[in-house]
């Protein structure tokens, strides 16, 4: 895996540091002309404060989060729009601020950075804890980029959060939609696909008619909020389906697209599988289109309704593939936030 | 008459400034947007009194704090209601302690219950503080208004308030009116406010107990008669109550030496028990020890219980059942007859341990081995022995684990061979538990086994399944088999951990190692081995191992193998035998130190300075 | 001319938002909410009038066709809304215009036109087996209709048209969603106030505005939930939703209804109520999208014209509501809910007024 510049710099503050000083990441280089007032470094203790902090469901504040941000910012413009990743990877799905069922995926699949984690996508809305799942998942990657992987889905975008959910809760645990901003500018950083070993294509929803190679896609200008039509966004919104060929998806946007399909991109780009999430499953997994394509949903239990299992998917260095199934963890006792009443009674 | 405020005109004011200061404050802060800052504000609230004087507290601070009282939120009045419990003193004494109560008071007919209660607590603390008369002047009028409110809130602190003033009312007439209005509590149309009087009844009745010389047969007649409102009405919730409240009034009377009503309260106590509403019958089932326990001393009394005990054992309710599985011993050793013991409670205990409902199974598992306590040891064998081996196969894995949790005493009456056998595959089973959390539970009570069972019991039969565990495929799982490995190293000591699971460890299937998360796993393993072996073994077998793995192709491994070099050398270094490993570690852990600080990756790196930090620090010294 | 849907794009959101249309709509609920101002469910107005009473039936008569469609034993337990719906759905589809013309001979046919398909989509949705807060303004839209053609008085019907005909539809809905697994359609998860219904909540906050000892926050209260179920709206409300969400207490699966109860007073949260389905309901587009216009609930001037379809609802599979660029907001859609493609595929080339997608 080719060393970022990132790394380089890093390496070279490495090498040349005297005994006991912390090894520092220099937000530096790549930061936009904006950042001069984000210009200190961001201590390596630091981010560990944070994320032992996020692990117990604490909100950082917001200055905290601007910095985190900005950190990730310069972290992931870096990243490719089909981002490389090496086995053993452990691959999940959708989140949707399920916090404590994402601290129970970790209880299954063990910590990171001890264990590579692939995410696809929809951290937040619908849930009560979006701010913190997106939180630790992105402290995550700032603190181990060559350990976790995250993937942009259709949920992280400004328009889907406003109605959802995220935009509603960075109001109501921040007082101003600062915090929403923030997050929302750094999803359109996010890669929208990887790739594992060449061999397992992962994404958020599906394929596009006009993508059929993986190049196509590297070609493509991601930073930008989802668009409503056009390959990145069916990328982040098409389902697998039944039916042969495509069709027109009734989501409204992105395609659905048949076993004839799937089997040609696998062919044409050479991989096993494509991996992908965005669409609830009893089991936690499910394969279509003769085990050409496998969706993973790590959100059990969704909404207190569905009575869901999730799942995530252990790809070990040999390429063998597990799937652990897991149920929701015990809400413990009575949720520790505080009422706020909503506007329209004030 | 002197005021507190005129004794302390020279402080008062010296400080004035001061005394605004504050007060404004408080205010400013208990008017803030922001429910904590007024929830410390009121947390404070003792301090601004002091700072006041008593004085300016009764004039100023407590009319705005009966202001606050109308209008804020429950947070802020849990911690106002229950400050002002300690008042007396900051109000200028007992005589002044009546100006506390209007705030109490409203707090008293909030609808939230926390508050509520800490205003009925804090007002019964008040209440201790008032003179007799001021008690008559301004208590009873507050409990009399409470009581005579129209909403059931009001009420239900009402019935908290009694306690406090019913014996301090000498007077046998105006205690006959108090109890007559507790008595019409009784009869509220609201189940919550007659819930209040049973939940409260069991305390009056305890303080006849204490002052009995004061008490009169009206008093009695007064708590019988409510007595038998509560196990004659209409709503479960309230007649259940009754249950308790018998309970404390068998007390009274035992504490009297008075039989007289005795016959008549085990009659009460057998009709709740065979009460129609199930939730009756389930308190009296959860009760039933204590229950029992105030007939002792009536061997006659004890029989009649025995027909009702094994009506419950077999109720239609699993609730029911499932409470009184776990009272069986306690009430056997009270019963204290051995035929009784053997003819009808180890029966019923064979029942219930293949009860259909699993719960009343996982229930009775929790206590049943304590029945071992009124057995002989051949008593024991012949009749508990099979039906533990049961519940050890039983499909549910909690009854299995309950069972396994509890396991001294029969160790101590039986002797753990003779279950030694079925606790294997009781064992084996709960370790391939589909359930992940059955897998942990199992792990958890690994080393208290051991202890019990003995090192050979082990090897022979649980180190594979130890050695296994390692390779769950829940992370979790794997993480407790490490730490269980070693703790029974703890247990049996170094030389048993080099012998029978290192070796093991080492010789690991190398199909199994070509997933790291296993390789993984035998690092951690080795490492956290590494502080409860010794340094031999270490320096012999461990560390070989671990510089190999060095090398491995995964970062993860890499990594993690700099982060134990730390650890070992710290065990190296507390050597007894004092060897100087220094020549090892410097050709050994050094150069692969060194060679993964320059690693490709970057966490390897980061990991491996630290780790080379800390190892120069350590052979420093 | 039949209803049709119309809204379409955010500019025509704006017109109806400025439109004398919606005004009308809401002002309507408002009355209705202030008709049971501080009633119990059992205080309705006596004496009833006929066409409270005759409507009361038209609902017995629904409910029964419920009992015609059973559930079917499964063997796998999906969670997947039961397909027998459907058959509920075709028919009341089939009967509802002889149900009103029956039971209210005055109306005309173009009247009778104009009304059904109100009745027919208060149910939930066909293909996706879901049923949400459009839905339940199906309803109300239907007894609007039959307000604007003097079938219903407001000034006589409007408390009973909620204690005694809304209550009903409301029991007919939780039947329809507990047998058939309904879907919640457009929830919000946590975020949203009940994943089915919102007009009980609003109704409900308006029963108790002037209770002189209860507060909002005695939601939380178990016994006063079991007291007043059955008497309040809202209370209701919060038993069954306690009765499905099993698996945590009320503060972890409805966050939104725990900070409503930290408001002091039941009027503030019934003025509260109003302002936020006027928001969250009657002004956002993936709900309103599917709203019907029709000759007593005008569509405003300038908004998008109608398509080419001529727009019958018929739930096949052809219905528009699967076409292409048009906006859903199902839930279902969300959760893997397989959907048959209407359309063969090609690739959408014309640049239409694309509508944003909602998941």
């Amino acid at each position: 895996m080719e060393m970022t510049d990132l790394e380089d710099i890093a390496m070279q503050d490495a090498i040349e540091e005297e005994e006991g000083t912390q090894f520092k990441i220099d937000k530096e280089n790549g930061g936009t002309a904006n950042s001069g007032i984000m210009k200190r470094d961001l201590n390596i203790n630091e981010l560990d404060e944070w994320i032992s902090y996020l692990m117990k469901c604490e909100t950082l504040s917001e200055n905290n989060v601007v910095q985190l941000c900005d950190l990730a910012k310069s972290i992931l413009q870096k990243e490719e729009n089909v981002r490389n990743v090496n086995v053993p990877v452990t691959i999940c799905g959708d989140i949707h601020g399920q916090f404590h069922d994402l601290l129970e995926l970790f209880k299954i699949g063990g910590p990171a950075p001890d264990t590579n984690y692939l995410f696809m996508g929809d951290y937040v809305d619908r849930g009560y804890y979006s701010v913190e799942s997106v939180s630790l998942l992105i402290a995550l990657k700032c603190r181990y980029p060559d350990r976790i992987t995250i993937l942009r889905g259709n949920h992280e975008s400004r328009q889907i959060t406003q109605v959802y959910g995220f935009y509603d809760e960075c109001l109501r645990k921040y007082g101003s939609a600062n915090v929403w901003k923030l997050f929302t500018d750094l999803f359109d950083y996010l890669p929208i696909t990887a790739l594992v070993d060449n061999k397992i294509f992962c994404l958020h929803g599906g394929l596009s008619p006009m993508i059929e190679t993986i190049d196509q896609i590297r070609d493509l200008n991601r930073l930008q909020e989802v668009p409503h039509e056009g390959p990145m966004c069916d990328l982040l919104w098409s389902d697998p389906d039944d039916r042969g060929g495509w069709g027109i998806s009734p989501r409204g946007a992105g395609f659905t697209f048949g076993q004839d399909i799937s089997e040609q991109f696998n062919h044409t780009n050479d991989l096993e599988l494509v991996a992908r999430a965005h669409q609830l499953v009893m089991e936690g997994y499910a394969w279509s289109h003769g085990e050409n394509v496998v969706t993973i949903f790590s959100a059990p239990n969704y909404c207190y309704r569905c009575g869901n299992q999730a799942a995530i998917m252990e790809v070990d260095e040999n390429h063998n593939r597990q799937f652990l199934q897991y149920d929701p963890s015990i809400r413990p006792g009575e949720p520790s936030v505080t009422r706020k009443t909503p506007d329209y009674f004030l | 008459m002197e005021t507190a405020a005129t004794t302390t005109n020279g402080a008062d004011t010296a400080s004035a400034s001061n005394d605004i200061y504050p007060l404004a404050l408080l205010m400013d802060e208990l008017k803030h947007d922001d429910v904590s800052t007024r929830v410390d504000a009121m947390k404070k609230l003792d301090k601004i009194a002091l700072a006041l004087g008593p004085q300016r507290t009764r004039d100023e601070l407590i009319p705005f704090l009966v202001e606050v009282a109308q209008d804020d939120e429950d947070e802020v009045f849990a911690v106002l209601a229950e400050e002002l419990g300690q008042f007396v003193p900051f109000v200028g004494g007992a005589e002044f302690a009546p100006i506390l109560l209007p705030p109490l008071e409203i707090l008293a007919s909030t609808e939230e219950t926390l508050v509520r209660e800490k205003a009925v607590d804090s007002l019964n603390i008040i209440a201790k503080d008032l003179s007799d008369q001021l008690l008559l002047e301004n208590f009873i009028p507050l409990i009399e208004r409470l009581a005579n409110a129209d909403w059931f809130s009001s009420k239900v602190s009402a019935c908290g308030l009694f306690k406090s003033v019913i014996y301090r009312v000498q007077d046998d007439n105006l205690r006959k009116d108090l109890f007559q209005l507790y008595y019409h509590l009784d009869q509220d149309d609201t189940p919550m406010v007659r819930r209040a009087v049973g939940k409260n009844l069991p305390t009056l009745v305890d303080l006849l107990v204490e002052n009995a010389d004061l008490s009169t047969n009206q008093d009695w007649e007064f708590i019988s008669n409510i007595f038998q409102n509560i196990i004659n009405d209409n709503q479960d919730s309230v007649k259940f109550l009754g249950v308790d409240c018998l309970i404390s009034i068998a007390k009274f009377f035992n504490a009297k030496n008075d039989q007289t009503h005795s016959q008549e309260l085990l009659n009460s106590a057998i009709k709740l028990i065979n009460d129609e509403a199930w939730r009756v019958r389930y308190m009296a089932a959860d009760r039933f020890e204590e229950l029992t326990k105030q007939f002792s001393n009536n061997p006659n009394h004890l029989n009649e219980l025995i027909e009702p005990f094994l009506n419950l054992c077999d109720d239609n309710e699993g609730d029911v059942r499932k409470a009184i599985s776990k009272q069986i011993p306690g009430f056997a050793k009270l019963i204290n007859n051995q035929t009784i013991v053997l003819t009808k409670i180890l029966p019923i205990i064979q029942n219930l341990s293949m009860d259909e409902m699993e719960d009343v199974r996982s229930s009775l598992a929790l206590k049943v081995n304590d029945i071992a306590e009124v057995l002989t040891k051949d008593q024991a064998i012949e009749h508990l022995l099979p039906i533990l081996l049961n519940m050890l196969r039983d499909e549910c894995p909690e009854v299995r684990l309950n069972i396994i949790s509890n396991l001294k005493i029969i160790n101590d009456v039986i002797g753990i061979e003779l279950l030694s056998e079925s606790l294997l595959p009781a064992i084996t089973e709960l370790a391939k538990d589909g359930n992940w959390r059955v897998r942990l539970a199992i792990i958890e009570y690994i080393p208290i086994l051991a202890k019990q069972l003995g090192v050979e019991f082990f090897d022979h039969q649980l180190s594979e399944l130890c050695l296994s565990w390692l390779w769950d495929t829940v992370y979790s799982v794997r993480d407790a088999a490490v730490n269980n490995l070693s703790k029974l190293t703890e247990i049996f000591g170094s030389d048993w951990c080099r012998d029978e699971i290192i070796p093991k460890l080492l010789k690991m299937d190398p199909q199994l190692l070509k997933n790291f998360i296993y390789r993984f796993t035998l690092l951690s393993t080795l490492t956290a081995l590494c502080k409860v072996v010794s340094p031999k073994v270490i320096a012999s077998e461990i560390l070989p191992f671990i510089v190999n793995l060095s090398t491995d192709s995964v970062p993860n491994i890499r990594f993690n193998v700099a982060k134990s070099y730390p650890i070992i050398i710290e065990t190296l270094r507390e050597d007894e035998d004092k060897t100087d490993y220094t020549p090892l570690i410097t050709t050994t852990i050094d150069p692969s130190l060194q060679k993964l600080c320059e690693d490709d990756d970057v966490d390897v790196k980061y990991f491996a300075n630290e780790s080379l930090e800390k190892c120069k620090k350590l052979l420093a010294v | 001319m039949l209803p049709e849907k119309r809204l379409l794009t955010e500019d025509d959101m704006k017109l109806w938002e400025a439109s004398s249309t919606k005004k009308e709509l809401l002002d309507f609920i408002s009355t209705l909410a202030e008709a049971v101002k501080g009633c119990e469910n059992s205080q309705i107005s006596e004496p009833i009038s006929p066409a409270i009473n005759t409507l009361e039936q038209i609902l017995v008569s629904i409910d029964k066709i419920i009992d015609k469609h059973p559930v079917l034993e499964d063997k796998e337990i999906s969670r997947f809304g039961k397909k027998e719906f459907r058959g509920f759905y075709d028919e009341i589809n089939e009967v509802s215009e002889k149900l009103i013309h029956e039971n209210f001979p005055s109306l005309t046919h173009e009247q009778l036109e104009q009304l059904t398909i109100y009745l027919d989509e208060s149910w939930g949705n066909k293909q996706r087996i879901d049923y949400g807060s459009g839905h339940e303004l199906n309803f109300m839209c239907f007894l609007f209709g039959l307000y604007k053609y003097d079938v219903l008085k407001l000034d006589i019907d409007a408390r009973n048209m909620v204690l005694i005909i809304f209550i009903k539809y409301l029991d007919i809905m939780r039947s329809l969603e507990t047998k058939y697994w309904l879907e919640p359609a457009g929830s919000h998860g946590v975020w949203g106030l009940d994943d089915y219904h919102f007009l009980p909540f609003l109704f409900g906050a308006y029963q108790l505005a002037t209770h002189k000892h209860l507060k909002p926050l005695s939601i939380h209260n178990e016994e006063l939930v079991e007291m007043f179920a059955k008497k309040y709206l809202y209370f209701g409300c919060i038993a069954f939703i306690n009765s499905v969400k099993t698996t945590a207490s009320l503060r972890w699966h409805s966050p939104m209804l725990d900070d409503i109860s930290g408001v002091k007073r039941w009027s503030k949260v019934a003025e509260g109520m109003v302002k936020m389905y006027n928001a969250e309901v009657l002004s956002k587009l993936p709900i309103m999208q599917h709203f019907y216009f029709s000759e007593f609930l005008k569509c405003p001037e300038g908004v998008s014209p109608p398509g080419e379809k001529g727009h019958i609802h018929d739930g096949k599979e052809d219905d528009e509501c699967l076409a292409e660029g048009h906006t859903h907001s199902t839930w279902g859609d969300c959760c893997g809910i397989k959907l048959p493609s209407a359309i063969a595929a090609t690739e959408i080339n014309k640049k239409k007024h694309r509508p944003l997608p909602f998941d």
